[in-house]
């Protein structure tokens, strides 16, 4: 397995048609993401966060920029990415949609489906290998989806506002799994996120994009020791100091 | 206590049902006992049907429903084959669907029924021409909700497969059919009720054999409980049919 | 209390078959009050709000309004839960306007309430535009104002901005506030997030996991508007998180 450094976002601009009006979504960002940090991107409503990542994700194109990676272009294969919507086959149970990748890559059956069942366990998912994802809730479905994300085995994951859709203590037993994960077995993470808290429990570093169309207008270090206190002073003054900061700057955007 | 209540309605509900066959039972008693020469009544008609199985004169009842059976069998499955085929491919080849997509569009508001002089010129009356119209019947669907299916994917499960790392052939077989696969079943079910009609439809028109020549017939000769007889049964076949296609569904579509 | 009430749930009750889901649940709110219900995930809220709006019927127990079984024909009780939508074939104001028109009230004070429901909700603007016209955190404004311009005996909340944006929950928050003590609508507020609780509540029913029962009632006795980093404030939310803490 390649194991990738630093990865480069250069000068990434995107806009898009609508009814022949052309709209500027992302102008000129740039930015680094250092290896295995764990980098939360925050921005409003429909800032194109999303789309930022999907470009990143090569699942996009930009109209001009790109990313690179130890100087060469960023590979799909080094990359794996979970969607807000889970984005799980219906169609197939919780441990054959684990195994996907790894099928993709041509893992043998038997040493695919034992690996699947260590990401279960993994995401405490174990016992739920032959149900499909209609049968699970969401927060289940989201570890589904994480275990699927681990299983290619990549040096960078993305996340695309994962548990946006969950309940706050789905939420929050979720954000201090993944962090647990991450922890144990540390990659390149890249999380989209429109909830502060969220964002400054997670996150090593956050960006900010704000403004039409967006760029970075803001970026906070966080340096509080994990495992973090939603209510710790040092905590709330911070989520405070990027709510001024960030939100309250552009509220009419919305 | 709720329960109980539940119990109580599903009962009232099998009630009410049970009432309806009844009525349609006590409206054809009172309308063949008044007026004997539009119809016999239910158990005359019964009497005849048993007869028909029993005691044939010329083909029995059952050959004719075996008749009509095997052409529906044959169009069919060679039609979900072929239709499966070319909606895929529609889905999948821009160039094919340029290519052929106008073709079809053209082709496809034509009855099945309309094509009946076409394929006898070509085919004969033979059984080839009757299984060509069923088909012709059970194929457009079958391709239009392939197609359909795929063009209504939702793009999340295209961009899921991307990022996981399936490969062009990879996202079609494991990605793309599967989750059109809903579509492709109502398509097939859609199909198979259009078949089962356009069968009946073409041994009114050329056959020796099948329901739909006992139909025409009966009607030839007079014997409205002849007719009555195989309504019933082209009725009762298409609700088994699609009765064992939902169990089926069911197993092979558990998600 | 009991007496002076407006609203009160008495020894509510439900089992589907043998399994008992609402366990003997009681607690009185006064008029005009806000009280917010949090609990466990999967701790049965869907089915509690379900008894509460008159959906499904109890096993045993009641729900009583000024002392009287809650009777949708008779009470005004109103929704605003998560799924709610705007009527797509309304405008703003024509949906503000519906249920209003629906109850047959004058049409002054149809007129009245609908602009001081646009102007606290910030709708003026979008007052002729349709649903599909404007944003997800615009058509939850619709569906709260829809609900308070009826000025309900009892609304029923599940967290209606649960996907918004975090800058328009603090709007809406205080929006909601000022609703209720201007309406003098009495509000029960189901909500997962316990920060949102404790930042809008005056008192915080929690509830225990299935089969759900009351934990214990917290009166919240901060001022308004609450300061979320305060001492007093974050000890009230610890306090609540560790009753039904299970991540």
């Amino acid at each position: 397995m390649s194991v990738v450094g630093d990865i480069c976002v250069r000068n990434i601009s995107k806009s898009f048609n609508n009814n022949g009006k052309k709209i500027e979504v992302l102008k000129d960002i740039n930015f680094e993401i250092h290896k295995n940090e764990f980098l939360v991107l925050f921005g409003p409503g429909q800032c194109g966060k999303s789309v930022l990542m999907e470009i990143i994700a090569n699942i996009s194109e930009p109209d001009s920029g790109e990313i690179m990676c130890d100087g060469k272009k960023l590979r799909e294969e080094d990359l794996c990415m979970v969607f807000q919507r889970y984005a799980l086959f219906p169609w197939k149970t919780c441990l054959k949609n684990v195994e996907m990748p790894m099928k993709f890559k041509g893992v043998s059956k038997e040493k695919r489906e034992e690996k699947a069942k260590e990401y279960l366990k993994l995401v405490e998912l174990e016992g739920f290998e032959n149900s499909y994802p209609r049968q699970i809730s969401g927060g289940m479905k989201q570890r589904v989806a994480i275990a699927r994300a681990y299983a290619k085995e990549c040096d960078i994951l993305l996340f695309d506002e994962p548990f946006g859709a969950l309940d706050a203590q789905t939420r929050y037993s979720m954000e201090k799994e993944l962090i647990k994960i991450w922890q144990s077995e540390k990659k390149t993470v890249v999380f989209i996120t429109n909830n502060i808290e969220e964002a400054v429990y997670l996150a090593d570093r956050i960006i900010i994009l704000g403004g039409s169309p967006s760029s970075i207008t803001e970026e906070f270090k966080i340096e509080i020791p994990r495992p973090r206190n939603r209510s710790d002073q040092a905590f709330l003054a911070i989520r405070k100091e990027i709510e001024n900061r960030a939100v309250h700057s552009d509220i009419v955007s919305g | 206590m709720t329960n109980d209540g539940e119990k109580m309605k599903k009962a009232l509900c099998a009630v009410i049902s049970l009432l309806s066959v009844l009525t349609i039972l006590v409206f054809w008693y009172m309308i063949s006992w008044k007026n004997p020469e539009l119809m016999p009544t239910p158990v005359e008609t019964l009497k005849q049907m048993f007869e028909m199985i029993v005691n044939p004169t010329g083909v029995s009842l059952f050959e004719h429903v075996a008749a009509s059976f095997t052409r529906v069998f044959i169009a069919y499955f060679s039609a979900t084959l072929a239709g499966v085929l070319i909606g895929v491919a529609f889905g999948w080849s821009e160039i094919f669907r340029d290519f052929v997509h106008p073709i079809f569009e053209l082709l496809r508001p034509i009855p099945p029924i309309a094509w009946i002089p076409i394929i006898v010129i070509w085919f004969g009356i033979g059984e080839v021409s009757k299984i060509a119209i069923v088909f012709i019947g059970a194929f457009v669907p079958i391709v239009v909700n392939t197609y359909s299916g795929m063009m209504q994917m939702d793009p999340i499960y295209e961009k899921a497969g991307k990022v996981i790392g399936a490969n062009r052939k990879e996202m079609l077989l494991e990605i793309v059919i599967p989750a059109s696969f809903p579509h492709i079943l109502a398509g097939m079910k859609t199909a198979l009720s259009q078949s089962w009609a356009c069968v009946i439809a073409a041994e009114m028109i050329v056959a020796q054999k099948g329901l739909g020549y006992l139909i025409v017939r009966s009607m030839e000769s007079g014997n409205m409980g002849n007719i009555l007889i195989s309504i019933f049964f082209i009725s009762g076949i298409s609700a088994l049919l699609s009765y064992l296609f939902n169990k089926l569904e069911a197993i092979i579509c558990p998600w | 209390m009991s007496e002076k009430a407006k609203v009160s749930a008495v020894g509510l009750t439900k089992k589907f078959d043998d399994l008992l889901v609402l366990d003997n649940i009681s607690f009185d709110i006064a008029k005009g009050e806000f009280v917010c219900i949090v609990g466990p995930t999967g701790c049965g809220k869907t089915t509690f709000l379900n008894i509460l709006s008159k959906i499904w019927p109890a096993t045993s127990g009641e729900l009583l309004i000024d002392g009287e079984k809650a009777d949708p024909k008779k009470h005004n009780i109103a929704f605003a839960f998560q799924e709610s939508s705007a009527f797509p074939w309304l405008t703003v104001e024509q949906n503000i306007r519906f249920g209003m028109e629906q109850k047959n009230l004058p049409k002054e004070i149809i007129n009245e309430r609908t602009e001081q429901m646009l102007e606290l909700l910030e709708l003026k603007e979008a007052r002729n535009y349709f649903p599909r016209q404007i944003s997800a955190s615009m058509e939850s404004r619709v569906v709260i104002g829809r609900s308070f311009a009826l000025h309900p005996d009892l609304l029923l909340m599940d967290e209606p901005y649960a996907q918004l944006d975090i800058e328009f929950r603090y709007h809406l928050e205080d929006a909601v506030l000022k609703l209720s003590k201007m309406t003098g609508s009495t509000v029960i507020f189901v909500t997962h997030n316990i920060e949102e609780a404790v930042y809008l509540a005056e008192r915080c029913i929690v509830l225990t996991n299935k089969p759900t029962t009351v934990k214990t009632i917290e009166k919240i006795d901060l001022p308004y508007p609450r300061d979320i980093c305060s001492k007093e404030f974050t000890d009230i939310r610890d306090r609540i998180t560790d009753y039904i803490k299970w991540w």
